[in-house]
C-alpha cells in the first residue's frame, strides 16, 4: 500500500464540527455502554456523561444517547409530556436538525428514533423504532436509600424487599399504592428499574414492546435499556394488583377513550375539559374524522353548561 | 486538525469514519437487541489477513485506547492485524484473555473456554468481555432454540463450527446472569449476536 492522507478518526473533517455534537471517542464510549445495557436489561450502566450545550433537566442524558445512535437516514421525533411543540421538544429537535442534519417529524408512525420526556406515545411502536427516554433520577431506590454504594448492592444481590415494603406502606396507609409517576418496574424478572416520570398509565406499553427502549440520565450518568420483547412487570401485590388511571369521559377533542388525558382549564368560570396528552395521536384521530364534545369550540361548548366531568 | 498519514503496509480503515461507524453500530445494536438475527454490512475498510469484513468493521466501530483487545493465535500470528488495530483504533493488545474488553477469535474451533474471559463484577456486570468470533457459516449447523429478551417467541440458531463444549459452557454463562460474556458471531461480511441474557436449549 502506498501512503495516503486520511482524516483522523476523531473529527468529521477539518472544521472541528462534530456530527450530532459529540466527538467520536465519546460516542464510542456511550455506544459500548448502550450495548452492555441491552445485554443486561434494566441494569444502570455508568457512563462518562459530557457537558452539553443545554442545562441538566433539559434531557442531557437522552440527548447523549440519541446523539450516539442517530444517523443521516433517521427520522427524529421529540416529545415532551406528549407534545411535540413545547420549548424543550422544539429545542432538542432543532439541536439535532442543526448538528446532525437529520430529518424530523411529529408523526409517531414515521419516526425511527423518538426521544421523550415523561410519556410513551399512544400509538403502538414497531420493531424498527427506538424510544429514548430522558431520565432525571435513574435510581428507583433513591428515596429509600440515598447512598449510591448501598443501592448498587441491593441491585447486585436482588435484595428488593425494601421496595416492596415501601409500596405496601402506601396500601396500609391509603388503601392503595399512591405512586402515579415513575412507578417502579421489574425487568425480565431481575432488575428493578425506574421508568422515568411517565404516568403509570404508560407502564404496560413497556412490557413486550417490539421497540428497543433506551434510557439516559445525564446528571447521574447512567444508561439503561429494555430490549424488544422483554417482560416488564409493574410491582404490585396479589391482593392489590397493578392498575392504571382511567377517566370518566373521553377526550374532548377526538373522543378517544383509551388515551392518557390532561385536564385543560378553558376559562376562569370553571370551564374545563379533558384532552389527549399525546397531541400527535389526538391530531391524527381528528384527521381521521373522530370528534369529541368540545371539538368545535371548547370555550363555547363549556359555557353551554354541558358537563365537562361526570 | 492534524492529519494522520497512513504508514505503508497498513490497510485503510473506514473512508468515512463518522458515518460508517454510526451505521455499523446501529446494525450491531439491532443484532444485540434481536439475538441471532443476521445482519450484513457494507464497509469501505480493507480487512487485513484472516480478519474478515464484519469483524474489521466492528473493531473500527468499537475499539479505542480504553478497550484492551485480545487476539487468538490465528489472528495474533499475523503481525499486520495487531498493527492495523493499533494504528486505526489505538487499542492496547493484551496477552491474556481475562484482561480483554473485547476478544477477536479468528478460528472458532480454538475458542478459549468462556470462563477465561472477564465475566464482569456482580456490582458492575458491564465490565465483562465481548467475544467476537469468526465462524465458517452462521447457519446450517445443529440448531439450538433461543429464548429471552429480544425474542418474541423462540428462535433457532445454527452456526457451524462451534466447539463441542460451547453450548454447555453457554448454559453456565447464561446461568451466571447478570454476569457473563456477550458474543458476536461473524462470517465474512455478516454477523449476529448472543447477549448473556439469551437462554439456549437443545
Ligand atoms: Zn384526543
Amino acid at each position: 500500500m502506498s501512503a495516503r492522507k486520511r482524516k483522523t478518526r476523531h473529527d468529521d473533517g477539518e472544521t472541528g464540527y462534530n456530527f450530532a455534537y459529540l466527538d467520536e471517542q465519546t460516542k464510542r464510549m456511550i455506544r459500548r455502554c448502550i450495548l452492555k445495557a441491552v445485554a443486561v436489561p434494566g441494569y444502570q450502566v455508568p457512563f462518562g456523561s459530557r457537558e452539553m450545550p443545554l442545562p441538566y433537566g433539559w434531557g442531557t442524558g437522552g440527548i447523549q444517547v440519541t446523539a450516539s445512535i442517530i444517523g443521516r437516514n433517521d427520522m427524529l421525533k421529540v416529545i415532551d409530556q406528549g407534545s411535540d411543540d413545547t420549548t424543550n421538544a422544539v429545542s432538542i429537535r432543532a439541536f439535532f436538525a442543526k448538528t446532525a442534519d437529520v430529518a424530523t417529524t411529529e408523526e409517531t408512525s414515521k419516526a425511527s428514533v423518538i426521544q421523550t420526556r415523561h410519556r410513551i406515545p399512544e400509538r403502538k411502536l414497531r420493531a424498527d423504532q427506538i424510544l429514548v427516554y430522558q431520565v432525571p433520577i435513574p435510581e428507583p431506590l433513591r428515596f429509600l436509600e440515598p447512598r449510591e454504594t448501598e443501592c448498587r448492592k441491593v441491585h447486585a444481590y436482588s435484595e428488593y424487599g425494601v421496595m416492596q415494603v415501601k409500596l405496601y406502606e402506601d396500601i396500609a396507609r391509603y388503601g392503595r399504592i399512591t405512586t402515579a409517576y415513575a412507578y417502579p418496574v421489574r425487568v425480565d424478572d431481575r432488575y428493578i428499574m425506574d421508568p422515568s416520570p411517565i404516568p403509570k398509565f404508560d407502564n404496560p406499553k413497556m412490557d413486550n414492546s417490539p421497540a428497543l427502549q433506551l434510557f439516559g440520565a445525564g446528571r447521574e450518568k447512567r444508561i439503561y435499556a429494555i430490549p424488544p420483547y422483554t417482560t416488564v412487570h409493574s410491582l404490585d401485590f396479589e391482593d392489590h394488583p397493578f392498575d392504571v388511571e382511567t377517566w370518566d369521559e373521553p377526550c374532548g377533542l377526538c373522543g378517544a377513550t383509551d388515551s392518557f388525558l390532561d385536564e385543560i382549564i378553558l376559562d376562569d368560570q370553571g370551564g374545563r375539559m379533558f384532552a389527549c396528552s399525546d397531541s400527535n395521536f389526538c391530531t391524527a384521530r381528528r384527521a381521521d374524522g373522530h370528534t369529541g364534545q368540545f371539538a368545535e369550540d371548547p370555550i363555547e361548548e363549556s359555557r353551554k353548561g354541558e358537563p365537562a366531568h361526570v | 486538525m492534524s492529519l494522520a498519514y497512513q504508514p505503508s503496509g497498513i490497510l485503510p480503515g473506514f473512508n468515512d469514519p463518522v458515518h460508517e461507524a454510526q451505521q455499523v453500530f446501529r446494525q450491531l445494536l439491532e443484532a444485540m437487541s434481536h439475538p441471532s438475527v443476521i445482519v450484513d454490512i457494507e464497509t469501505t475498510a480493507e480487512s487485513p489477513g484472516e480478519m474478515r469484513e464484519a469483524m474489521t468493521a466492528l473493531a473500527l466501530t468499537l475499539f479505542d485506547a480504553d478497550t484492551p483487545v485480545w487476539l487468538d493465535a490465528a489472528l495474533a500470528e499475523r503481525a499486520s492485524i495487531a498493527d492495523y488495530l493499533r494504528f486505526h483504533c489505538g487499542c492496547p493488545i493484551v496477552q491474556s484473555p481475562v484482561e480483554a474488553a473485547f476478544a477477536l477469535i479468528g478460528s472458532v474451533e480454538c475458542l478459549p473456554r468462556l470462563e477465561r474471559f472477564s465475566m464482569g463484577d456482580v456490582q458492575y456486570p458491564e465490565r465483562s468481555a465481548t467475544v467476537i468470533m469468526e465462524t465458517p457459516q452462521l447457519t446450517g449447523g445443529a440448531a439450538v432454540v433461543l429464548t429471552g429478551p429480544g425474542i418474541e417467541t423462540t428462535r433457532d440458531f445454527d452456526a457451524v463450527g462451534l466447539p463441542d463444549w460451547f453450548w454447555s459452557a453457554w448454559a453456565v454463562n447464561h446461568g451466571a446472569f447478570p454476569l457473563g460474556v456477550d458474543t458476536i458471531f461473524t462470517c465474512g461480511d455478516e454477523f449476529c449476536a448472543l447477549p448473556r441474557s439469551t437462554l439456549a436449549e437443545a
